[in-house]
């Protein structure tokens, strides 16, 4: 296989920096309001600082993907003394908790890295952080170019996996027969 | 939101999006402020609500009491009496309902301009003033630890002593060690690219958020040099609720009665002898309004009524019967005795704001200040302020002339009264030299949010509106000429015959009478005809029709 060069886009999230101002927060629901900058909602952004002024936790999260069920353990970290959830890091759109989620239908959100048109220079939350707790960075890597699988093979490869590839074949004639 | 009548038990009130329900808060009863928003934050499994709480001294109806939320607090003219009255613990608050623009576009480049020039004044700080005039924001007490400027030149004690050899190596570094120990962040306001406030953890008390000057205004008023008593009481009071201007004032003038024999040994039986821990044993007194502590919570002023034996003598740093800054001065200035007389809130940081303190030494430097004052209204505040000499024939008391002064009172109460309306906190507008927002800018961002059709001459007489109902409220409460005057001794050198005649001036140019009263005529033309007419039902505006 091949390499490729890609672009990975990332936010370095510098938690003593933050000041729990929640620009980004609002930028970012205000940016993809439609029409563009139509509302803001905090309710609504993809970036989430989660906040707890008497613990002095200040930690911004983005929202990832969206995930079914929720974990069946809930881990605790403790740094630097602070102690935090391993939710509080979880990227996940999830029903365990309300965040990362449009707050009249409930459907999840994920961050785009603002990828719209015409192309931003940098995530409008970036933009709006004057603290330089948010900073972009995009570098390049040397990935193994994937050759894509449609879902049937994607499918069927698991069954593979779990059966054996005659057994596979095998099920496919008899199907076919019975056609 | 309007509260009438009381609750028979002791309540708060829960607001989610459209749904307000009032629950029971008996539970919640005497617990802190600050304790209080955590509680409900749990009991409810909302962490991002947020809510607004008082303490013990609201529930006991002290005169100081405040409101306090997150770093904030409404703290003046004891308004969590009147919460603690109602019997309203707290109000939480969540929603998560969209804030609607009505010109997106237009709006977020306003936006934007405010953001830059923001960012050019944090860059560019305001030259030849004295520090804490010179950045944007809150008065940035939680940033420096340098505080040569308060400590030299605001009173100690009861208002009384000044101390001007105070400030030296071993204290600024003995302070600023305590400021980086105890403050865990410096903090913002929801969507403010100031950082006014910060996080205080004192070791062995449970952390609580503040801005601003409180951490000074208990060991001033106390005769405590050490910092760290200043931020573990005011620890205490965030959490009982008080108002730390006045209460350490109170405090502070309940030490002196005892040193002039008008409170005795029993009125101070079981209080500690030393300055840090007489000042808790009375606030925990005042908050409960236990013994002495029940006159002291009604202020100085009703204190001093209550105790007699020439009490009133002491309780001499009030306005309208309230406690203000411990600040004492030489020479009247015209400007200021314009704003501590008339200010409707009572409290001089709530009414001055754009016209600089002082004049500038030299024409210079004036200059300078001038070249880029796109904020003035109208072109003759420059001229005003060029003309304005620290000694001579254009020096105060005289110059501003009074008509100056009134112009000069009239643009800064107007941007209070518009921040006011607006909900902008005034360390960004009104209380600030040169700040984002003003008359120019604001008709524009008001008219992109919302749609309204405003220009400078509607939002004016918006101010006019506001100033005018706000004055006919107070007028309506007994409010008149001989209650408009500065805390006694603030200027050792005054002028009385130009004291009247600023203040006539004032009257005049509001269109109220010589008392301080709305005129028929100027309501009218303000579209307030009806208050003109409450006015004369109850008697207080003479029926001019016969």
């Amino acid at each position: 296989m091949s390499e490729v060069k890609k672009i990975v886009k990332t936010i370095k999230i510098d938690l003593d920096k933050c000041n729990g101002c929640r620009a980004c927060e609002l930028i970012c629901s205000a940016f993809h309001a439609k029409p563009k900058y139509s509302s803001n909602n905090p309710a609504r952004s993809r970036i989430q600082v989660i906040h707890d002024p008497l613990r002095d936790i200040y930690l911004p999260v983005y929202a990832g993907e969206y995930a079914q069920a929720e974990c069946m353990g809930r881990d605790k970290y403790v740094i630097d003394g602070k102690e935090y959830d391993e939710c509080d890091f979880c990227r996940a759109s999830c029903p365990s908790r309300d965040v990362f989620k449009e707050p009249d239908s409930g459907l999840p959100l994920k961050c785009d890295m603002c990828e719209d048109d015409p192309p931003q220079e940098k995530p409008l939350c970036v933009q709006w952080c004057l603290n330089e707790a948010l900073t972009y960075e995009e570098r390049e890597e040397e990935v193994e170019e994937e050759v894509k699988l449609e879902d049937i093979e994607i499918g069927l490869e698991a069954m593979v996996d779990k059966y054996g590839l005659q057994k596979i074949i095998d099920a496919v004639a008899r199907m076919s027969m019975k056609g | 939101m309007i509260f009438r009548g009381k609750s028979p038990d002791l309540v708060y009130l829960w607001i989610n999006n459209d749904k307000v329900e009032i629950r029971d808060a008996s539970h919640l009863r005497g617990k802190g402020a600050v304790e209080t928003a955590e509680l409900i934050r749990q009991e409810l499994k909302e962490p991002n609500a947020q809510a607004a709480a008082i303490g013990l001294a609201g529930e006991n109806r002290v005169y100081m009491a405040s409101i306090e939320h997150s770093r904030s607090s409404a703290s003046r003219l004891g308004i969590g009496a009147v919460m603690g009255d109602k019997g309203i613990k707290a109000i939480a608050v969540r929603g998560t309902k969209d804030i609607n623009l009505a010109r997106p576009d237009e709006f977020v480049q306003l936006c934007n301009e405010v953001l830059e020039y923001i960012k050019f004044r944090n860059e560019h700080p305001v030259a030849n003033v004295m520090t804490i005039l010179q950045g944007l924001g809150s008065p940035q007490e939680m940033l420096h630890a340098d505080e040569k400027w308060h400590t030299e030149n605001f009173m100690w004690g009861n208002a009384r002593v000044r101390r001007k050899d105070f400030w030296n190596k071993e204290i600024e570094e003995k302070w600023k060690e305590t400021q980086l120990r105890v403050r865990k962040r410096l903090i913002s306001c929801y969507n403010c690219p100031m950082k006014c406030a910060a996080i205080i953890s004192v070791p062995g008390i449970s952390t609580y958020m503040m801005k601003c000057f409180s951490k000074l205004t208990f060991a001033m008023a106390a005769f405590v040099e050490d910092l760290d008593f200043g931020f573990r009481i005011a620890q205490r009071a965030t959490e009982y609720g008080v108002d730390a201007f006045s209460t350490p004032q109170v405090m502070a003038f309940a030490v002196e009665l005892k040193e002039a024999g008008i409170l005795t040994d029993e009125d101070f039986a079981g209080c500690p002898s030393d300055n840090e821990g007489r000042f808790y044993w009375l606030l925990d007194r005042i908050v409960r309004r236990e013994g002495i502590g029940d006159a002291l919570a009604n202020g100085t002023y009703w204190a001093a009524k209550q105790i007699g034996k020439g009490a009133e003598e002491y309780a001499h740093n009030n306005i309208r019967k309230h406690e203000q800054l411990p600040l004492k001065l030489g020479m009247l200035n015209p400007i200021y005795f314009l704003m501590y007389c008339t200010g409707e809130k009572a409290n001089i940081t709530q009414i001055e704001g754009q016209f600089p303190q002082s004049p500038f030494m030299t024409i210079e430097e004036g200059e300078e200040f001038v070249r880029d004052w796109i904020q003035v209204p109208d072109e003759k505040f420059k001229r005003y302020l060029l003309d304005w000499e620290p000694r001579g024939e254009r020096s105060m008391p005289f110059y501003p002339t009074v008509d100056m002064c009134v112009d000069i009172v009239d643009w800064q109460e107007m941007m209070h009264y518009i921040d006011d309306a607006l909900g902008v906190c005034a360390g960004l507008s009104s209380f600030p030299l040169k700040p984002p927002y003003h008359i120019h800018n604001y008709p524009r961002i008001i008219s992109a949010a919302t749609g309204i059709a405003m220009d400078e001459e509607g939002l004016k007489q918006i101010y006019r509106r506001n100033r005018n109902l706000l004055r006919a409220v107070n007028v309506r409460r007994g409010l008149r000429r001989a209650d408009e005057k500065p805390p006694e001794d603030h200027w050792k050198k005054r002028f009385p015959e130009l004291e009247e005649k600023l203040l006539d001036a004032y009257y005049k140019f509001k269109g109220w009478d010589n008392q301080g009263i709305p005129t028929r005529e100027s309501l009218q033309e303000l579209d307030l005809g009806y208050i003109a007419e409450d006015l004369e039902q109850r008697g207080i505006m003479k029926n001019e029709r016969g």
